[in-house]
């Protein structure tokens, strides 16, 4: 499998995590009136920096997450998983971000969904995308899960201006254009989006049931990223095949 | 609302966030017998309950215990709380289902949100209550029928419970077509096993026998299919199949006693004595756990060992029955029972007392269930 560097990873994670941290100093340097060494604790400034922080706590995860499969020393745990519960405690952890910036966030997904998945990895997916796309939305984010047979979809709407051209389509690991600096400050996060679908990925344990070989997926989940979504902004899709828990 | 936790600064620290989140009237249960105990004693609206309550009933054991002895409404909201490590031992083998997850460590905000989506859905259904509760299932049926039509609370599940209900009063079709309608839909598992059991009560054995098996492949923690599955096949003179789906179910879920209980038997009647041994010990202690020990399931572990041709501790075994249930009124009969398996199997010597015991018995208060195998044994022993 053609991967990625990890060497090539760090470094854009280190570029990422120092604008993250170079914001987080100047932003804190604004708190104080150099002059009359008064603090000026605005809300402003103080979700800013819970942003910038939590970018680099972001970052670190994704960065030691993308090591550690490296290595050869991750295994996911794939748990049934209330996928309802999953994307409302995500939009919750974002709340007051959200809040700050007038965004509402909205899930449609059948409360009795339940889906083997790691929480963990999915958990950090859904974080970074959340985030970025609450950077990029009008005002609108919509968070929609259903299955499709045997696969489960997983969508995050908005209603801004969608993603660039080059951006659009089905994301690999193994596509080097994941990573293209003209991407942005994403790079990272999405190529470890797509790390965390394919992670999910495993062989399907029921013997001697010959419909389900047919259906079985052979490989792991993939993202996707698309525009004109349900909200006419971008849409960031993963999908994530049926696997077995334990 | 009553919060069950076995640790002390887990109780405190949920009833802190539960305050602060408007909700009043908290109690507080220590562990699963004392949660039981005090669901009995009132009506709660919400439990939210420890899944890892340490030595005695476990969460999901309080759940299908409050549930089977209607300590709960159907409006009332049952919570599970999970840690990490557990959650996928929850989640992957459910019994009967609580009304949502909270996975440990969570904040206040995610508590207060889930609550009180929870509770919406919960709150909707108490106008079928006072229904269930006097067993008026029938009543129950045409209130959910007028809630669907008038677009009162939430579709899936009044189209669940009006299916669960109508099989059980033996209305085939009307659960038929709610089953169906489901499972058009989101294919819930509980739709696929009721249009299996369908199948199985009409006779299609292989329809019914698919149904179960594409369930159990698409959700293979809603354990009814498994057991369901399994009881068809023996059914079908299919022994060593069923035996091996029993054998994984159990596995998968350990903890209930029916499932136990089959899998004993079925192991001893597909002549594997280590199964079915370990089964009945099982069984045995779950029951005891449950607050429901019974000298049937001693006897059933008595056979298994000497199945296994272990006649001396088979012997043990029948002591341990005198002793364990002494108080169990049924015991007298079960012990005799017990007694006469060890003379057919070998042991002569035990044949005169147990004989004598029995003729002292009064035959009216024959428990049913012994009836067959005491005949049986006698007329192996040659005594009819």
């Amino acid at each position: 499998m053609n991967r990625v560097d990890f060497n090539t990873l760090m470094a854009i994670g280190i570029h990422d995590m120092k604008g993250a941290l170079n914001a987080v100093i100047s932003t804190i340097s604004d708190l104080v009136d150099p002059v009359t060494g008064e603090c000026r604790c605005e809300r402003e400034r103080l979700i800013h920096l819970q942003y910038e922080a939590q970018r680099v706590n972001d970052t670190l995860v994704q960065l030691l997450t993308l090591y550690r499969r490296n290595e050869g020393f991750y295994t996911p745990r794939f748990v049934s998983t209330a996928v309802y519960d999953l994307l409302e405690e995500q939009a919750l952890r974002q709340k007051p971000l959200m809040d700050y910036r007038g965004v509402v966030c909205e899930i449609d997904c059948d409360e009795d969904l339940i889906w083997p998945l790691d929480t963990e990895l999915m958990g950090g997916l859904l974080e970074n995308v959340i985030t970025n796309t609450i950077r990029y939305t009008g005002g609108r984010i919509l968070l929609t899960a259903a299955r499709d047979g045997d696969w489960l979809r997983i969508a995050i709407e908005d209603d801004g201006p969608g993603f660039p051209e080059s951006m659009l389509g089905r994301r690999d690991e193994d596509q080097q254009g994941v990573l293209d600096r003209s991407a942005g400050r994403t790079g990272l996060g999405l190529y470890f989006c797509a790390v965390v679908a394919q992670l999910h990925a495993g062989p399907r344990p029921e013997e001697g049931d010959e419909g389900a070989a047919d259906s079985a997926p052979a490989h792991g989940g993939h993202v996707e990223l698309r525009n004109h979504g349900l909200l006419g902004g971008g849409t960031f899709v993963v999908t994530l095949p049926r696997l077995y828990p334990g | 609302m009553l919060v069950v936790d076995d640790f002390h600064n887990m109780r405190s620290t949920l009833r802190q966030m539960l305050l602060t989140a408007g909700y009043a009237a908290i109690d507080v249960a220590v562990h699963g017998e004392d949660a039981i105990d005090k669901l009995a004693q009132r009506r709660y609206e919400i439990v939210l309950c420890d899944y890892n309550l340490g030595e005695g009933l476990d969460g999901q054991q309080v759940l299908d215990l409050a549930r089977a002895r209607r300590l709960i409404d159907l409006s009332t909201l049952f919570i599970m709380v999970t840690a990490e490590t557990t959650s996928d031992m929850v989640m992957g083998a459910v019994e009967s289902m609580p009304d949502g997850y909270l996975s440990k460590p969570f904040s206040k905000d995610l508590l207060a949100v889930r609550l009180d989506r929870a509770l919406r859905r919960k709150q909707s259904l108490k106008p079928l209550d006072p229904l269930v509760r006097r067993d008026d299932l029938a009543g129950a049926i045409k209130e959910a029928g007028r809630m669907l039509d008038e677009g009162e609370g939430r579709e899936s599940d009044l189209v669940r419970l009006r299916a669960t209900w109508a099989w059980r009063i033996g209305d085939t079709d009307l659960a038929r077509a709610s089953a169906s309608t489901a499972w058009a839909s989101a294919r819930p598992a509980w739709a696929g096993s009721l249009l299996a059991d369908l199948d199985a009560l009409a006779g299609e054995v292989t329809a019914a026998e698919a149904g179960y098996r594409e369930v159990m492949r698409e959700t293979p923690q809603f354990m009814p299919a498994h057991d369901h599955l399994a009881a068809l096949l023996r059914e079908q003179g299919r022994g060593p199949e069923a035996l091996e789906i029993l054998r994984a179910a159990a596995e998968r879920s350990p903890k209930s006693l029916e499932r136990q209980r089959a899998l004993g038997e079925l192991a001893l009647a597909n002549g594997d004595a280590e199964r079915a041994l370990q089964a009945w010990r099982r069984a045995l202690r779950i029951a005891r756990q449950l607050g429901q020990p019974h000298p049937s399931d001693a006897v059933a572990r008595i056979e298994a060992l000497l199945a296994s041709g272990d006649s001396r501790k088979a012997r043990q075994a029948v002591r341990d029955l005198d002793r364990d249930f002494s108080s169990h009124p049924e015991c007298p009969w079960y012990s005799v029972l017990a007694r006469l398996r060890l003379a057919a199997a070998g042991s002569r010597d035990e044949l005169d007392g147990a004989l004598r015991e029995l003729e002292a018995l009064p035959d009216a208060g024959m428990p049913e269930p012994v009836r067959e195998p005491l005949n049986r044994v006698l007329a192996e022993l040659g005594q009819v």
